[in-house]
């Protein structure tokens, strides 16, 4: 395979899809769009619906022209040599796109060999694949006999089948259950882990983001408006984390407020619900809960079970929260993930 | 070039793998030529080894109650049309309805197809002769079921194949069926017209159309004697190809309908470059209004061919004599032939003395009907295989392709492969079980098509070409998907009624026009043992070359994502 070893997974320069609509303002699906993957990475692309998510994988895929930029996969231009950056690259759609008249073998077969694999070394591979997606014994039944999460784990099967160094994954978990919402995204784990893959993952679902990514671009109409680490994009809208104590409401005095605040580094608020309105939020109504909102939550957590001990608040549970992506979204746009 | 026909090769598998589409490629054509043979190819000559049938006796019962077109049109039209009489009264009543000096039976009683049928199947009965679309077989041509050279001696017709009683009442039919009187009943339900004309389903109010359902298959039962098998389907074959040619009458009114909304919105005179005639004027007015709107429109132009040909049919009959008189009358009375099979017009022509009379009858009727009714089937294939490309890109299977590293003209060139392919398959399917039945009902083993081998599979893969590169041109033509349902199917049938597969012939300048009749052609040849067909093939090759430079040329920009 002719990968330059040293070259970004993928890059983009200035990638812009604009789409031309009739009798309106032509549609700027992505706008000027400039990434890097690195290899061994899970990158994801976090938007809501209609962000360009879609529209973006897919001109880094080679299926449509980009309007202006381009993208290089592993140092090959996908619209000048599209043939050897293809080769690179496994895809899985946001749809299932499968043949359903035909088999699960059938079907990892026929897309084998448009990657250029034939015969027993075909087979064996499309045997490693069906073991791997654990359904080595359905491989005979016709696809539209499937569960909507067996169809969901044949359709990322079949991107694997040519062991590419680079795997797309385009929403793979839409509108299935949580078990096998589970299974892909071990799998999406297991790629990098085990594999070494690199993997370019989208969604709109936040928790999935959080759980998978080393790095995330968040896409809003089209345009990139946040990308790093989860810490850094957390730390670029000054995000607070957030301790959730739950204490015997016995002990409690409304002074331990004031000397949390003062004494403990970082805390910028405290919040203390009694047990009748900690009842109200979940609790189970013998129990106060404390909110401590600081700077850096893991850090300040000892001192501050430290000082409640000292005053003779028995402390029964803990919780760090660390503000997510959700909260990132929120503050850059002004809307909800899920709006 | 692997990777084409890996392609081609998943499009066979898929196909062929689905019931669905093999019922109607495969079953339906075998079971339509089995009993179209059966029916003509069986017994009236007297030859020992078929069925004999004849004055089969069946008993009809019409309970439709027709509709009221001027009432359903009459949203669809400008203010003050007058509406006395209709499109469908001029096609389908006599002389008189049109010029006028008749319309207030039509008008008064709406259009009931019930009626047609009835005076089809039973064209001497009094309900017949009082129907009020006075269709009568005096004004129709003569409709050849096989036509084969010059020789006319007509020996089989409609008429002689029933012995049919008309009753007012189902029980009374159901009651003859069961005990051993009738060999079918055929029972025509209330709203038969209303569920074969779209314009039942046009929304009133304001001149806007509502969502049309699709034409619905019309349930006309027909109640079969268990104890009479072969005479109840051929009963069950002939009711429900007439009701099948009036729902694609239907279909063709409605997709006319469609696009000329579609395409004009409600239609109101102006949007018209110029007021329509009324529509009691003679339809060659209306025929001259609609060509001069098809200018602008094709389904005007469309439009304008029916009117004529239906108007044409009225008054002059395809006969022997007039043959070569006056085209335009002869296609009008090809299309009467379409969309009103006439009483007593159906008919059998003997064939030339030949080689293929060494045959047995039933062998030579099923060569003839088995190839046309094949090829037929086969267009459908054709146009409907390049359409799946459409279900390709919205599944993202197409989308999966084209991510592979696999170039675009890779993907286009597998895929019409397929094509080809999945069509000679079909083809070559349907040879063979056609000659399993003929074996079957014949009682020995018969290979029907003649030979040499090579020449049937020339021809055959020449046919395959055709069909799917008249495939890849309608879908190139058309500019969105749904366009094709419509235009797909209409191309399909006038050539399939210009080659034959309806049963009844044109002259051959206008035979000629259909690949059909080129294809039937060469089989008949290689049934009778010779073996000149290659004007047929370099015909076939070249129509296919053809359509498909044209074709891959248009269609070439719908693989954009
Ligand atoms: N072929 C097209 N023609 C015109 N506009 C398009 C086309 N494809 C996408 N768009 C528009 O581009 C924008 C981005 O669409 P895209 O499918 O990339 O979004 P997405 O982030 O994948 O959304 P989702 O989460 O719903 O899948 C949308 O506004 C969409 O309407
Ligand atoms: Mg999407």
């Amino acid at each position: 395979m002719a990968d330059n070893g040293a070259a970004p997974m993928i890059l983009t320069e200035h990638l812009t899809k604009t789409y031309p609509n009739r009798g309106g303002k032509p549609i700027e699906a992505v706008k000027n769009v400039n990434l890097t993957v690195e290899r061994g990475e899970i990158f994801s692309l976090l938007g809501p619906n209609g962000a360009g998510k879609t529209t973006t994988i897919s001109m880094i895929s080679g299926l449509i022209k980009p309007t202006a930029g381009d993208a290089f996969i592993g140092g090959h231009s996908i619209t000048r040599e599209p043939m050897a950056a293809k080769q690179l690259m496994g895809f899985v759609p946001q749809e299932v796109a499968l043949y359903p008249q035909l088999s699960a073998r059938q079907n990892l077969v026929f897309f084998g060999k448009l990657y250029g694999h034939y015969g027993a070394e075909l087979q064996r591979r499309v045997d490693e694949v069906l073991a791997f997606i654990d359904l080595t014994d359905r491989q005979k039944d016709r696809i539209e006999t499937f569960s909507g999460g067996m169809k969901r784990r044949v359709n990322i099967g079949v991107g694997l089948l040519h062991k590419p160094d680079l795997i797309y994954m385009d929403e793979p978990t839409v509108g299935i259950d949580p078990q096998n919402r589970r299974r892909i995204l071990d799998t999406v784990k297991q790629l990098r882990d085990e594999q070494g893959m690199t993997v370019l993952y989208t969604t709109h679902m936040m928790e999935e983001a959080q759980e998978l990514s080393d790095r995330v671009a968040i896409i809003d109409h089209g345009e990139i408006i946040a990308l790093g680490t989860q810490g850094e994009l957390t730390q670029q809208v000054g995000g607070q984390d957030q301790l959730e104590l739950t204490i015997d409401g016995a002990g409690w005095s409304e002074e331990l407020i004031s000397t949390l605040e003062q004494q403990v580094k970082g805390v910028s608020r405290v919040q203390y619900l009694p047990p009748d309105e900690a009842a109200l939020d979940g609790g189970i109504g013998l129990t106060g809960k404390l909110n401590v909102f600081v700077g850096q939550g893991r850090r300040a957590l000892p001192d501050v079970i430290e000082l409640l001990n000292r005053a003779g608040v028995d402390v029964q549970s803990v919780k760090v929260q660390e503000p997510d992506l959700e909260a990132v979204f929120l503050a850059l746009t002004g809307r909800a993930l899920r709006d | 070039m692997r990777k084409i026909w890996t392609i081609a090769a998943k499009d066979l598998i898929a196909t062929y793998t689905d019931r669905n589409l093999l019922i109607i490629m495969l079953l339906t054509p075998l079971l339509l030529s089995t009993i179209i043979a059966l029916a003509f190819g069986g017994g009236a000559s007297g030859d020992s080894a078929g069925p004999s049938l004849s004055d089969i006796p069946i008993a009809i019962v019409n309970q439709d109650q027709g509709i009221n077109p001027a009432g359903e049109m009459g949203s669809l039209l400008p203010p003050g049309t007058d509406l006395r009489g209709t499109l469908f009264d001029l096609s389908l009543t006599s002389e008189s309805a049109i010029t006028g000096t008749d319309t207030t039976t039509a008008t008064s009683s709406g259009f009931n197809i019930g009626d047609v049928l009835v005076s089809i199947l039973a064209p001497d009965s009094p309900q017949a002769a009082a129907s009020t679309t006075s269709f009568s077989s005096d004004n129709l041509p003569a409709c050849p079921l096989v036509a084969e050279g010059s020789d006319s001696g007509y020996d089989t017709t409609l008429d002689q194949l029933f012995n049919t009683t008309v009753l007012t009442d189902t029980t009374a039919a159901r009651a003859g069926v069961e005990g051993g009187e009738y060999a079918a009943a055929i029972l025509i339900p209330p709203d038969f017209s209303n569920r074969i004309m779209p314009f039942g389903q046009f929304g009133a109010a304001d001149g806007a159309v509502a969502e049309i359902a699709p034409v619905q298959v019309a349930p006309v039962e027909v109640y079969a004697n268990a104890g009479m098998p072969i005479e109840a389907s051929v009963a069950r074959a002939v009711t429900e190809g007439i009701v099948g040619q009036f729902s694609r009458m239907g279909l063709a009114v409605q997709g006319l309908g469609d696009s000329a909304i579609e395409s004009m919105g409600p239609m109101d005179s102006e949007a018209l470059a110029e007021p329509p005639p009324a529509l009691t004027a003679p339809a060659g007015e209306w025929q001259a209004f609609l060509a001069r709107q098809g200018e602008n429109n094709a389904w005007f132009a469309a439009l304008a061919g029916l009117v004529g040909g239906l108007s044409g049919g009225n008054d002059s009959a395809v006969t022997d004599e007039n043959m070569d008189e006056n085209i335009g009358d002869e296609v009008g009375g090809a299309l009467a032939c379409l969309f009103a099979p006439g009483a007593g017009s159906i008919t059998i022509m003997r064939e030339p003395v030949n080689k293929l009379q060494e045959q047995p009858r039933f062998a030579r009727v099923m060569v003839q009907v088995g190839s046309a009714q094949a090829v037929f089937f086969a267009l459908f294939t054709g146009v409907f295989g390049v359409l799946s490309i459409y279900d390709e890109r919205k599944q993202w299977t197409l989308q999966r392709m084209l991510a592979s590293p696999t170039s675009r003209t890779t993907v286009l060139t597998g895929f019409l492969t397929g094509n080809v392919v999945v069509v000679l398959a079909q083809l070559a399917l349907l040879m063979l079980f056609l000659t399993g039945i003929s074996s079957l009902i014949l009682r020995r083993p018969i290979f029907i098509w003649g030979g040499p081998w090579y020449l049937l599979l020339l021809l055959m893969a020449a046919i395959s070409i055709c069909v799917a590169g008249l495939g890849v041109l309608v879908v190139g033509l058309a500019r969105r998907e749904e366009q094709v349902q419509v235009f797909g199917p209409m191309v399909n049938m006038f050539l399939g009624a210009l080659g034959g597969s309806f049963g009844f012939y044109v002259p051959a300048a206008l035979a000629n026009l259909s690949l059909i009749t080129w294809a039937t052609d060469a089989f008949r040849t290689l049934a009778t043992g010779e073996t000149d067909i290659w004007l047929n093939l370099t015909v076939l090759a070249v129509q296919g070359a053809l359509f498909f430079g044209v074709g891959v040329w248009l269609f070439r920009k719908r693989l954009d994502l």
